[in-house]
């Protein structure tokens, strides 16, 4: 017999056979090419094939790193401040100016699931009764850490700052440290690129000490955190020979980590979406070809095979 | 023959549906215009860019008013292979289509569906009426 085995079915038991060069091979070859490309231009086409990014939803496990830069304007003159920090070199820059204040700290687990949900800051700074402050600025250190996808790894800051035109006695802020992402991190690994120090504490020189330098050095990085909506509540008054107060509470939320898609991820939503409109490419197009062959659209030769004879029908056959 | 039956129902369906895809866009050309153009462009830019999808669109109308022709003198309407081949690449055309109104896709892409989607059954369909007018044979 001339010729291949084109096109077969099991339900109609019928072989369809005709040359390689025969247009039935070239239709059956154009049918193919149309069943699996389109679905593929279709998956691409329409967005998202291959994922680029992700998200998911975490808890960071920050500590409050007990390092501290405060500094309190007393007036509108040039050296007219106070300050303090937790960095020995600092301090001693300071001379006559530095102040040290009362402070207490306590971080809380409220829901008892390992990771703290919030830190509350009490500094006392003791004042004189000539000294009123009109203005705070404040850097806490925290330790920052995601463990869900990649272990990131990072120590970052909360910045605060409040001047007002009358002097106060008392600064209350209650804010969320937000996560604020300008890279996605990885699917994978230890990412340790920022566990660097925020504040150079061994440094002699002044200038890595003016939050001017901290602040541009802190916003060079990718992935930062932000003391967000603060809602910073300035309260007048003092009286003489009283501390000037901050009481902030900063809540640690639930974080939503935009990250990059590993290999295996891409490629098991490329292959959903391939084969969920392949599926029906390949109904249709097996319905074109039954209909193709069955009805010779194109010339080819069908083949019935001989069906085994019954013993019954062969004993009815002999009688007549 | 009864592959007939639904071979030509299901291409003069898919010539239609080739042929009001074409018409939509090109009563709604601007999206497609602008989709081909930088974000600054001078008026010229705009009208050549213009013409050149009128001129691909108006390319498009006319092989399927050959197809349309040949179909319904009858040339074309009872031969199943270029019936099934009409069937499939304007069915195939209509779907690009709809993927050019619906992602606002530019001029350029217009060319690669016109080429698959018009202009192949469109060239079998001038080889039949050259053979069956020209050389008066009833079949290929």
């Amino acid at each position: 017999m001339a010729g291949v085995e084109l096109f077969s079915h099991p339900a109609f038991r019928t072989r369809y056979r005709a040359g390689l060069c025969s247009a039935a091979a070239l239709a059956l070859l154009l049918i193919g090419a149309l069943t699996y490309v389109p679905p593929l231009l279709v998956a691409y086409r329409s967005h998202g094939f291959w994922l680029k990014q992700s998200a998911y939803l975490e808890q960071p496990t920050v500590r409050f790193r007990y390092e501290v830069l405060f500094v309190a304007t007393t007036g509108p003159g040039p050296g007219s401040f106070l300050a303090w920090s937790t960095f020995p070199a600092f301090n001693r820059l300071q001379e006559e100016r530095l102040r040290v204040p009362l402070l207490s700290t306590r971080e809380e687990d409220k829901n008892q699931d390992g990771k703290m949900d919030q830190l509350y800051f009490k500094l006392e700074l003791p004042l004189q009764s000539t000294e009123h402050v009109v203005g705070v600025q404040l850097i806490l250190v925290f330790s920052y850490q995601l463990h869900r996808m990649s272990t990131f790894v990072m120590q970052s800051m909360a910045f605060l700052q409040f001047f007002s035109p009358l002097p106060g006695s008392h600064l209350y802020v209650n804010g969320d440290l937000k996560l604020n992402q300008r890279q996605l991190l990885n699917h994978c690994g230890l990412d340790t690129r920022y566990n660097v120090s925020v504040i150079n504490g061994t440094s002699p020189f002044a200038s890595d000490y003016d939050l001017t330098n901290i602040i541009a050095a802190y916003q060079d990085r990718n992935v930062t955190t932000v003391l967000s909506d603060p809602n910073p509540v300035w309260m007048t008054g003092r009286a003489a020979d009283t501390p000037f107060i901050i009481n902030a509470t900063i809540h640690y939320p639930m974080e939503v980590i935009l990250y990059q898609p590993g290999f295996w991820e891409m490629i098991k939503f490329a292959w959903i979406q391939y084969v969920s409109i392949l599926l029906i490419f390949l109904w249709v197009f097996g319905r074109i070809k039954i209909f193709v062959f069955q009805n010779q659209v194109l010339t080819t030769t069908p083949i019935s095979p001989v069906l085994p004879v019954s013993p019954v029908l062969t004993y009815k056959l002999h009688q007549s | 023959m009864a592959s007939l039956g639904v071979l030509v129902p299901a291409r003069f369906l898919a010539l239609t549906a080739h042929l009001v895809a074409v018409l939509t866009i090109l009563w709604a050309r601007e999206p497609h215009v602008l989709a081909s153009l930088p974000l600054e462009f001078a008026p010229e830019e705009y009208a050549r860019a213009d013409t050149e999808l009128l001129v691909a669109l108006g390319t498009t109308v006319a092989l399927l008013a050959l197809e349309l022709g040949g179909f319904f003198a009858g040339v074309s309407m009872f031969h199943p292979p270029q019936a099934l081949l009409s069937a499939t690449a304007h069915g195939g055309a209509t779907l690009a289509l709809g993927f050019f109104l619906f992602e606002r896709w530019g001029c350029g892409a217009y060319w690669g569906v016109l080429g698959a989607g018009s202009v192949l059954p469109a060239a079998t369909e001038l080889l039949l009426l050259v053979v069956v007018l020209g050389c008066k044979r009833k079949r290929l």
